[in-house]
């Protein structure tokens, strides 16, 4: 097709066309941007805060932004799984500290006592060795497990005999493993509950939980419901906020059907100072006691 | 231009996909609402009739209530001036006696908007029973939840070494001996018969304990005389069936009480067959059975009897309980339960199926009855020589003590709304 109109236009026209050609182009690639830049933004605000939500209760974490990077992460979760079955528990900061603290004191007497249940886990080590330091080594992340195996290596060195003496019973190699789990095991059923509060977001959850939690601030301070209205009752409103961050429009979607609890979601819009997230924007206000 | 046309196409598209942030959001502090009870009119008897709806709605601990008196409704900025001095909500009441009928009307203060009116037989024979009627016409408007201040309560009084049946208002007021009895008379029970109330209660004599029956004008007469014992009497909603505890052989069982019309004489279905004690029964809406008994456990626990299949659950869990109470309104047993040697009472919800502690700290509380309504429970509160009637909100948790500390009282009943007040008693 070019060809063809290098042969037919002039130059000046061919270079015009190709030049409008080119903006058009560019114009479209920036609709697309402009298109998904807006949708993210409003997918955002899409998310609804709940009026029995305590912030204080749940531990919101924020999930890395590709898990797909972290191969070694991993390979080092699936031997966790084979260790300790619990392959997506995270322990906090001082539980890891007193676990590790415990396997760096507990193996200095081993060698001097020499005991029968310390000589097994040492043998385990002796047993594959280079494969759980290559392990060890790489885990940046899982700390529980990281801390524990780090340990074990300057045993090694101190105990050489009781191998020799006992070399069949060394191919075992889970159950000595276990074993090792096993005194691991009386700590955790407190890290389960302490999981039990955690929510892992994105993003874009964080930003909304953010905002959830400035909306509920900023009614809070103004709306106070009747007493003795059951929990079930609910009001919702619609809601224009200014860019002062002042109610410019309300719209009552759902009444109560409570004159008094009516009145009450009433007195409170008229009160609020919206927070500056929601500035200019239409939201969805659901009132409960 | 085309370039122009696809923004705009692409502009429009994204409007119409946004939509607004749906939030909820909830609050910790509750309060009072302040509300205005204008009295349209000079007459006295208006004034009392204001004075009892006040009375009332401050009893349910939701509202803060002030009577003023105004010729008439007045223009919206009259109305607006309410909002102003801090009332969110103005119930108009005025009266018209020669048409028979008084008006009730309820506005929203800040819009100066009428939300809901009502026209009340007017009874000028007793404010009380009027007043009590505004109550319950405009609480469902104002809370959402049914009235019970047409209700009574009976109870047991002691005075000196004697047991006695009382009649008192649902809020403790107006009390009053319904009969005199020589001996001890105890339990209660209202027969849920909206036009003729009767209570029946059972009396002491040497021989036996019989069952009685009054109505609020102190006519006694028998109504159940077996050997043993002969008690708690349980009505069913509508009043058409009746279970009660008969002892025989050395155990108590429950029985239901029909009427043959052939021979003329009343029947006794037994519907417990076992070796224990089973009392203090109370129907559920199907017919089903509600009742204590020791039969399993060698002590009380809470048992449902399903009539169909004849078949019993044990409802209760934990320690001993006591005195079952069951309201069709809220679909819930109340009992008391032994927890750390304090009588408490606890609530099994049929919907949720799980049981709930309502009381807490010192003091038995126990013999617990449901309001009409289902949102507040009267129970006995029995503290060191203390023995007072107690009612508590299940809305608010609020209590109030319906009884002085020198009484001694105990098994209140609670009875139905009466949609005519039996202002005699």
């Amino acid at each position: 097709m070019l060809l063809w109109l290098r042969q037919r236009l002039p130059r000046k026209n061919l270079f015009l066309f190709k030049l409008s050609v080119i903006s058009a182009l560019t114009h479209l690639v920036l609709c697309f941007g402009l298109f998904f830049m807006y949708k993210e933004y409003h997918h955002v605000l899409l998310l609804q805060v709940h009026a029995n939500h305590n912030p204080d209760d749940v531990i919101v974490r924020l999930l890395p932004i590709s898990v797909k990077k972290s191969k070694v992460n991993r390979v080092a979760k699936r031997t966790v799984v084979s260790i300790k079955k619990q392959p997506k528990k995270t322990v906090t900061k001082k539980k890891v500290m007193q676990l590790a603290q415990v396997k760096k004191i507990t193996p200095k007497p081993k060698p001097v006592i020499k005991p029968k249940p310390v000589v097994k886990p040492e043998q385990k080590k002796i047993i594959e060795p280079k494969a759980i330091e290559k392990r060890q080594v790489k885990k940046p992340v899982e700390k529980t497990v990281q801390e524990i195996k780090k340990v074990e290596p300057k045993v090694e060195k101190i105990v050489p005999k009781p191998v020799e003496k006992k070399p069949e019973i060394v191919k075992e190699e889970p159950v000595p493993v276990q074993e090792v789990s096993k005194e691991e095991s009386k700590p955790e059923p407190v890290v389960e509950q302490v999981e039990e509060n955690v929510r892992y977001v994105t993003h874009k959850e964080l930003r909304g939980i953010d905002l959830e939690n400035a909306v509920q601030a900023a009614v809070q301070e103004v709306w106070a419901p009747p007493i003795g209205v059951g929990q079930e009752i609910m009001s919702e409103v619609q809601v224009t906020v200014g860019w002062d961050g002042k109610l410019v429009e309300s719209k009552i979607l759902k009444l109560s059907e409570i004159v008094i609890y009516d009145v009450a979601v009433q007195e409170a819009l008229e009160d609020i100072k919206f927070p500056r997230q929601v500035w200019g924007k239409e939201i969805k206000i659901a009132f409960r006691p | 231009m085309n370039m122009k046309k696809l923004l705009f196409v692409f502009l429009t598209l994204t409007s119409l996909n946004a939509q607004p942030l749906r939030i909820q959001v909830g609050s910790k502090i509750a309060h009072k609402t302040k509300l205005a009870l204008v009295a349209l009119g000079n007459s006295k008897a208006l004034e009392q009739a204001c004075a009892v709806v006040k009375d009332d709605l401050e009893f349910t601990h939701q509202f803060d209530v002030e009577i003023i008196k105004q010729a008439a409704v007045g223009s919206k900025q009259a109305v607006k001036a309410l909002h102003k001095k801090g009332y969110t909500v103005a119930l108009f009441v005025s009266e018209k006696p020669e048409e028979r009928f008084s008006e009730l009307r309820v506005y929203n203060t800040r819009k100066a908007k009428m939300v809901k009116g009502y026209k009340i037989p007017y009874a000028s024979t007793s404010t009380r029973s009027w007043g009590h009627s505004l109550s319950d016409a405009c609480l469902p408007v104002l809370t959402g939840k049914e009235g019970f201040f047409s209700s009574k309560l009976a109870f047991c009084k002691e005075e000196g070494g004697k047991k006695q049946i009382c009649v008192t208002d649902y809020n403790g007021k107006k009390a009053r001996q319904l009969v005199p009895i020589k001996s001890t008379a105890v339990a209660p029970r209202w027969n849920n018969d909206p036009e003729n109330p009767l209570i029946l209660y059972s009396e002491y004599t040497p021989v036996n304990v019989r069952l009685m029956s009054t109505n609020l004008q102190g006519k006694k007469q028998v109504a159940v005389n077996f050997d043993g014992l002969n008690m708690l009497p349980a009505f069913s909603e509508d009043g058409n069936e009746v279970v009660m505890c008969l002892s025989q052989n050395e155990s108590t069982q429950i029985y239901s009480y029909g009427y043959n019309k052939k021979s003329d004489k009343p029947t006794y279905t037994r519907l417990t067959h076992n070796d224990g004690n089973n009392i203090s029964p109370t129907i559920m809406e199907n017919g089903d059975v509600v009742f204590c008994s020791d039969y399993q456990q060698g002590r009380p626990h809470i048992y449902r009897l399903k009539r169909k299949r004849g078949a019993l659950k044990k409802l209760s869990s934990g320690g001993s309980c006591y005195n079952p109470a069951y309201s069709v309104a809220a679909n819930k047993v109340a009992y008391s339960q032994m927890l750390e040697g304090t009588a408490q009472i606890m609530v099994y919800d049929f919907k949720t199926k799980q049981e709930k502690q309502v009381t807490f700290g010192h003091g038995h509380k126990m013999e617990c009855s449901w309001s009409p309504c289902g949102n507040y429970m009267a129970f006995s509160y029995e503290s060191g020589k203390q023995k007072r009637i107690a009612v508590q909100s299940l809305l608010t948790g609020k209590r109030r003590y319906l009884t002085s500390v020198k009484q001694r009282c105990s098994y209140p009943s609670w009875s139905i709304n009466y949609s005519r007040f039996p202002h005699k008693a």
